[in-house]
């Protein structure tokens, strides 16, 4: 394969870094963690993978680099956003926005029983502890009680934002405002408004 | 790949299980490794493999992998919904015990999903990682959810209630699915955990009521009336 003029220049070590987590996140997110290779991912980011060994060790260390971590930080942030805004649309929006992630999380969760040999990146999951993150990030929907109500908001929340393309038509997927509204006014009263029809 | 395998090639344990039993194998196997690998990622011959069958079994039940998908994944879903609507149907067209409506829905759908495990994963990564064969532009999924929001929208027009229906079926569905597939990331092992009945309470409270039903919740958004 040709090397492109761009991947000869220069680069620095952390755009070098970049450009693999980038391309790892994309590959582990469009064919899951067991069928991306790291010859795939060097390709894709213009290095060699020899380079992509020397950054990151393993496949494991570069799925917990590229997938694991920033979901972390995402949430962490997210918790940050929320607690000063008692409304759910951030929540909506780091699943939306990050729905690759999410999947690619998800996905290499189930590989995980599929790859009994790969204690590292058993570790690397082991080490996110969701339920702790979704507790955490919910906590900042100011006053909502924990445990009981939040795995329903979570999922609420989760479903419109991460199965939107399954669940709606092409021609028919709601704004972001309708959504946030609707699960809004779902969380406050439920989905039946008491008030009659005009 | 051919459909047809001369008989003295096949496995001996084809001859020793029924043809359910084969299906019933097959359905499993595909529906885990989908999860697993997605649907682009999941060969045919590994699913074969996982169910202890040979490939050609596999075709001669199925016929093609998309087909598979459909069988392990998609037709579940649809004889719940379709049952569901039909038995909702099949009442008079009087005002329904709406709790009643709402807990039967997603008590059974939630119990399908736990049993199927691997079903609600199989859907979205199939969908992450490539289009399938013959599903073009909507969703399986989407269609039968047209046909489920049947229910709710008589529902509505008999009460005089005001809401969304397209957005309120899909919420619902979409929350059922999440509380199935987050399961693990929920409730953490080694944590009590609450029982099916509860969680499934929640989720219709949650529809119903919203947060207001479960008490001292969200200070200064309490719904007015009550």
């Amino acid at each position: 394969m040709e090397i492109s003029a761009r991947a000869r220049r220069r680069r620095s070590s952390e755009e070098v870094h970049q450009l693999l987590v980038k391309a790892a996140r994309q590959a582990f997110a469009a064919r899951g963690y067991a069928h991306s290779s790291t010859r795939e991912i060097a390709e894709a980011a213009g290095v060699s993978e020899a380079l992509l060994f020397r950054y990151f060790g393993t496949k494991a260390k570069l799925f917990e680099v590229a997938v694991v971590a920033p979901f972390q930080h995402l949430m962490d942030a997210g918790v940050a956003q929320g607690r000063s805004d008692a409304d759910v649309g951030w929540l909506y929006d780091l699943l939306a926005q990050n729905r690759d992630l999410v999947v690619a999380l998800l996905a290499a969760q189930a590989q995980e029983i599929d790859l009994p040999d790969n204690p590292e990146l058993a570790d690397a999951l082991d080490r996110l502890h969701v339920a702790g993150e979704i507790e955490r990030a919910l906590r900042g929907l100011a006053g909502i009680e924990v445990p009981a109500p939040v795995p329903v908001t979570f999922a609420m929340v989760f479903g419109l934002a991460v199965f939107a393309e399954w669940l709606f038509p092409p021609d028919g997927q709601p704004t972001r405002e309708t959504i946030v509204r609707e699960i809004t006014h779902c969380l406050r009263e439920g989905l039946s408004h008491d008030e009659p029809n005009a | 790949m051919t459909n047809r395998t001369p008989e003295r090639t096949r496995p001996p344990a084809e001859f020793r299980r029924g043809s359910t039993e084969v299906r019933t194998l097959l359905l499993e196997a595909a529906r885990f490794l989908f999860a697993a690998k997605g649907y682009a990622g999941a060969t045919t011959h590994d699913i074969a493999a996982q169910a202890g069958v040979s490939e050609a079994l596999l075709f001669r039940h199925f016929g093609t992998k998309a087909s598979l998908f459909e069988r392990a994944v998609i037709d579940p879903i649809n004889e719940f919904v379709s049952r569901y609507v039909e038995e909702w149907a099949a009442r008079p067209g009087t005002k329904h015990d709406m709790e009643g409506l709402v807990f039967a829905y997603v008590d059974g759908f939630y119990r399908l999903l736990l049993e199927h495990g691997d079903l609600v994963l199989a859907l979205i990564t199939a969908q992450a990682y490539e289009a399938i064969d013959g599903v073009d532009g909507a969703s399986p999924l989407s269609r039968l959810l047209d046909e489920l929001e049947a229910v709710p929208d008589r529902e509505a027009a008999l009460r005089g209630l005001n809401f969304d229906v397209p957005v309120a079926t899909r919420l619902v569905v979409g929350m059922v699915m999440a509380m199935a597939l987050l399961d693990k990331w929920m409730f953490a092992p080694g944590r009590r955990r609450p029982s099916r009945k509860r969680i499934v309470d929640e989720m219709v409270g949650m529809v119903l009521h919203g947060m207001a039903e479960g008490g001292d919740v969200l200070p200064g958004q309490r719904r007015d009336r009550v």
